[in-house]
This record gives C-alpha cells, structure tokens and sequence, in this order.
C-alpha cells in the first residue's frame, strides 16, 4: 500500500469511527432525560426513611450513609421522553441555536463552545507539542552519560506515573504555602485569570506527554546507539553530539513517531482535568455538570461531540505523520 | 556485570508497603472510620471538625465531617485496590480468552475485536467513561448497584484495548518458527495454544496486568475529580434531621481526594493525603510493568 492510500485510509476509517463515536455519545447524554418519576411520586418532600440519632455533641457519632436515610423516589423509563430529548438537541444543532440552562440563565450552547474551544486548543497543543519535544530531547539525553541516563528515567517514569490531578494539586498547595510564608504568588488559584495563571495548567499538561516521548526515546536509542553504523561515526572522530543528532535521533525517530497516536489520546484525557482542576476557560468545564441548574445533556452531549470530532481530526493527523515518517513507506513511494 | 532491575525492586517494595498496609487493620488497633467527632477541646477552647494533623488526638487529622482520617486512609487501601483490581481483572478475563482465539482463529473474531477497540478508541476513555457515569448517576442510586454500573463502565472503556494487544502478539508468537514445527509433528489446536502460544504470551501479560491496575487508578482518580466515585455519601443531621455537612461515605481513596479538592486552599492535607496514597500505588504499578518489561528485555 502506497503512503497516500494508507493515509486516505486512515482519514476514512476515522471519519467512520467519528460518526460513531458522536452518535453514542449524543445517546448516551441523553440518557437521564429518558427516566421520569411516576405522576403519583411528583412534589412529595423527602422525609427520612430512618429516625435518625440526636446524640450528645460530645459523644462519638456514626455517620449514616445518605442513601439509607433518604431514598430517592422510583424512576421508570419513559421512550417518548428519552426521543424528545435526543430530537430537540439534533434540531438545536442544525439550526445553530441550540439553547442550554447554564446557572440561573438560558445561553447558548454553540457561542459557549465557540467562546471555549481555542483555549482549550491553546492547551492541547502547548501539552502535545511542547511536552513531546522536550520528552524528545531529554530522551536523547540517555546516550551522553550515566547521570543523563539516570535523569531521564526518572523523568520518563515520574512524568508518566504521577497522575495529572496530583501535580495540580500539588501545584496548587505550593503556590498558597509560598503566598503564605513569603508573600509571594507562585500562580493564581480557584480563578481564571490573574497572575502567572497559565503556568500551572501548561506544566500539569506537559509532563505526561514529556515523559511519554521521553521513555520511547530512551527505548528507541538504547537499541540504535549499539548499531555498527554508530560505531563507524565515532571512529571518523565525530563529535558525540552530532553522532546522536545526525546518526542517532534521526533513526530513532520514526519509532518515537509511533507513539504520537497514544500520546494525543493521552494529552486529550489530561487536557479535561487540567482545565477541570485549573478553572481553565476551556472546553472541558462544560462537560461537568453545573452546581445551580443541575445535569444539562444539551451542553454535555455537544462538548462531547466536539471532542469525537477533535481526537479523530488529532489521531488521524498523528497517524499521517507517523506513516510519513516510516522509512520502509518512504521506499515504496521512491 | 549483571545490571540491577531497579524499576522491579523500587516497585516490589511499594507492592510489600501496600500488602503491610492492607493487614494493619487486622494487626493494630484502629478508630472506626464511619465515627466522628462533633467537637473536641483544643487548647483552651473547643473546635469543630476538620481537625488539623496532630490536633484533637487525630495523627493525620480529620474529613469535615471529623472522621479519623489515618484510619479511613488506612481502610481506603482495601476500597481503591479491590476497585482497581476489580477492573484489571475483570478486563483480563475477558481479553484473555477473546484475544487469543482472535488472534488464533482470525476472521470475522478478529474483525469485531478490531472494530471495538477503533469504536473505544475513537475517543478518550476518560471523556466516554465520564460521559455515561455521569449520566447514569441519576438514574441509580442504589450505592451496590452503582458499584456495579461503574466497573462495569471502566471494564467496556479498556477491554477492548487489551484484547487488540493479545490478539496481535498471538498472531505474532502464531508465525514464529517452532509453531511451524509443531504443526509438522501434527500437535492438534488446544495443544498448539495451550503449550506453544499462551507460555509465550503469559510473560506480556503480567505486565500489562500490572500497566492495566496502575491506569485503572488513575482512571478512578480522574473520575473522582469528576465528582464521579463509588461508596455513597454519608452526612452529619442539622438540627433539623436534614444533612447539614455531606462528604463521601466509603473511605475509598480517589472519592476522599475527589470530594474534598476544593479544600487544597485551605486544608490541604485534605486532598493531598488521599492523592498521595493513590499516586503511590499507581507509581507502584507502573514500576512493576517497567520492570517486567526491562527483564524480558534483558532475557
């Protein structure tokens, strides 16, 4: 198979899987719309189920779990109520006035995401690109001495084991510990916006795609440095830095490019939390249910699709980059 | 010189302080994690819950509703393992059997298994995962059953990915050259998978079941942070009988981090603690797979 069929492939198969993934999703959303309270069990104010102990304040008190005390009242599945949801969000979308509960106000879910999305492209892109070419070069570090090689394990598994939201958390600890010890704001935390607000969320992005690249760099020269060819260009008196740019890295990074699918599909589930945990005026905040009007499937159901179409459009770009960089492909286009 | 596995040795001592701290409850005495204290003296005066560390008797301190919180960590080691275990071995039992016969077999088999894993692929299993737990939230509240609707959601999310994997090494050992020779001295399928494929493929397993329980935790742990966990809620009654503090019930670390998150501002040990034990075990995990990975290089 020739480069541009395996690419137009791709492109295909992840336009099909698009759809897919959009309709599920679109279903799925919807999903609590289709369950209703009987007529019969409307406007009755919870009363609890159990007598619940009054003790002395000073008196251990076991705690009772919510769910025993007050049971909710039995939902039953309701069809009509389920395709009516699913419909007046398909009509919303082609019109381009799809209108959602957001607060105490009605807005619209389009401009929402409109107003959204190029954050959160900002982010994924800073975490990809970024992360992925410093995972490169730290990487590369591995071939120069024991101390590099030490450095960029610990990199590459640090940055791969410690999860995202811990690093946010941690980061943001930091930040009021130093305000509060030395005056001095590291970064603003809880709001969008104000100082330094960026960096957290861009270095919580960055490591795991960073340590991502880092490993299958390290993997990828490990089994390069001891070809013969290396051996030859260490014996003409290169320097070891052109050996492991010119000879080295350049072999080495076909397979690195291998793994750029995972590390879009890596880099997008951490780009929801981050912007999640940061206040980040991203796309992934509209995912979560808001605290005053509730679970809205209009607004969910359209982030989430937008996200289907985002990965595809990332994993099959990632996957055109990859087979481009295959030299046995190269060979066959030649 | 025979070099050091140092990923499996910092692993395997992890995995030893998690099996320490899954038997301490039988071993030392422990506060019941489901009781709390309302108030307690501190110095000259009286305080409410949270207690900071060291405060009021309480090692680590106490959740807002004043539960000891080093007997909830302590607890909450045999909650997040058994959820993540769980998952990673459920996902094992049913890409094992259904990878190897894909592999083996091909055809249409082979086909569905590579069609689920590019329909799961297709999106972050965190977004789909989210996505249908959030949704089916309002639906159940029976905390057993949500148990259930949740594994059952993180098991669909990453099966499918597995079984690709088993499915392509088993082809892969299918085409190596002591296959051919055992097809020639006329050893029949069950004996071809069973004594020349599944030995081959079992050393890549443990290691994805130890890569699987590492992104099991952090799958929960991400899902916390979305509000989304198991266990229930508990409450401390107002004085009306109607809850008046609400926190999560089931000492199960990702919920403990998840509910109290906003809390890094001003108690940080709140969030911290929880994410640390959970970060730990996941580091434990991925060790243990980087390690088994570098020896079966190394062999």
């Amino acid at each position: 198979m020739s480069p541009s069929q395996a690419i137009l492939r791709t492109w295909i198969s992840r336009l099909f899987w698009m759809i897919i993934a959009a309709m599920i999703i679109l279903l799925i959303a919807h999903v609590p719309r289709g369950f209703e309270v009987p007529p019969e069990h409307r406007g009755k104010l919870r009363e609890p189920a159990i007598q619940i102990p009054r003790t002395d304040p000073t008196e251990p008190y076991r705690i009772i779990p919510m769910e025993k005390a007050f049971p909710p009242p039995p939902v039953v599945w309701s069809t009509p109520g389920f395709r009516f949801s699913v419909g007046h969000t398909v009509r919303g979308l082609l019109r381009g006035d799809l209108q959602y509960t957001n607060g105490y106000f009605q807005d619209s879910a389009i401009e929402a995401i409109n107003r959204s999305w190029r954050y959160s492209l900002l982010l994924f892109g800073v975490g990809l690109l970024g992360g992925g070419a410093l995972g490169v070069l730290v990487g590369s570090l591995t071939a120069k001495s024991r101390f590099a090689r030490f450095l960029t394990t610990t990199v590459s598994v640090g940055g791969l084991s410690i999860p995202d939201f811990y690093l946010v958390l941690m980061g943001q600890a930091l930040t009021v510990w130093t305000f509060h010890n030395f005056g001095f704001r590291l970064w603003t935390v809880g709001v969008p916006g104000g100082e330094r607000h960026w960096l957290l969320p861009v270095v919580a992005i960055a490591i795991a795609p960073m340590g991502y690249m880092a490993r299958l760099t390290v993997t990828a020269m490990d089994e390069i440095m001891v070809q013969d060819y290396i051996r030859t260009a260490r014996a003409k008196g290169l320097h070891e830095v052109w050996v492991v740019l010119r000879h080295a890295l350049r072999n080495a990074l076909p397979r690195v490019l291998n793994g750029l699918p995972t590390l879009v599909n890596v880099t997008l589930s951490s780009l929801v939390i981050v912007e999640l945990m940061t206040s980040w005026p991203g796309l992934g905040v509209l995912l979560v249910p808001d605290p005053i009007s509730g679970y809205d499937p209009r607004i969910v159901a359209a982030t989430g699709m937008v996200f289907a179409v985002w990965y595809a459009i990332s994993d099959a770009l990632a996957h055109t980059v990859r087979i481009l960089a295959n030299p046995l492909l190269r060979e066959v286009r030649s | 010189m025979r070099r050091r596995n140092i990923p499996l040795a910092v692993g395997l001592t992890l995995l030893a302080g998690l099996l320490i701290l899954l038997l301490l409850p039988e071993v030392i005495p422990l506060r019941d994690p489901q009781m709390a204290t309302l108030v307690a003296e501190v110095g000259k005066g009286v305080r409410t819950p949270p207690f900071s560390p060291g405060e009021a008797g309480f090692v680590l301190g106490s959740d807002s509703l004043g539960r000891d919180y080093l007997s909830r960590l302590i607890y909450g080691a045999r909650f997040t393992l058994g959820l993540a275990a769980a998952v990673s071995l459920l996902r094992g039992l049913i890409a094992i059997p259904l990878g190897l016969a894909a592999g083996w077999h091909g055809g249409w088999l082979r086909g569905v298994t590579s069609a689920l894993s590019a329909a799961f692929g297709s999106i972050p299993a965190l977004v789909m995962v989210a996505l249908a737990l959030t949704a089916l939230r309002a639906t159940v509240y029976d905390p057993i059953v949500w148990v259930g609707v949740y594994i059952a959601a993180v098991v669909l999310a990453g099966f499918p990915r597995m079984t690709e994997h088993i499915a392509r090494r088993t082809r892969e050992v299918a085409a190596m050259p002591h296959m051919e020779a055992a097809v020639a001295v006329g050893a029949p399928p069950r004996r071809l998978l069973g004594r020349h494929v599944f030995p081959l493929v079992a050393d890549d397993l443990l290691m994805m079941m130890a890569s699987e329980m590492a992104w099991s935790l952090l799958l929960i742990g991400q899902l916390a942070i979305f509000g989304i966990y198991v266990g229930g809620s508990g409450f401390l009654p107002g004085m009306t009988g109607l809850p008046e503090k609400i926190a999560e019930y089931w000492p199960e670390w990702a919920a403990m981090m998840g509910v109290t998150r906003h809390a890094v501002i001003s108690r940080a040990w709140l969030p911290l603690l929880p994410g640390l034990a959970l970060t730990l075990t996941a580091v434990c995990f991925h060790m243990l797979a980087e390690g088994l990975r570098l020896r079966q290089v190394r062999r």
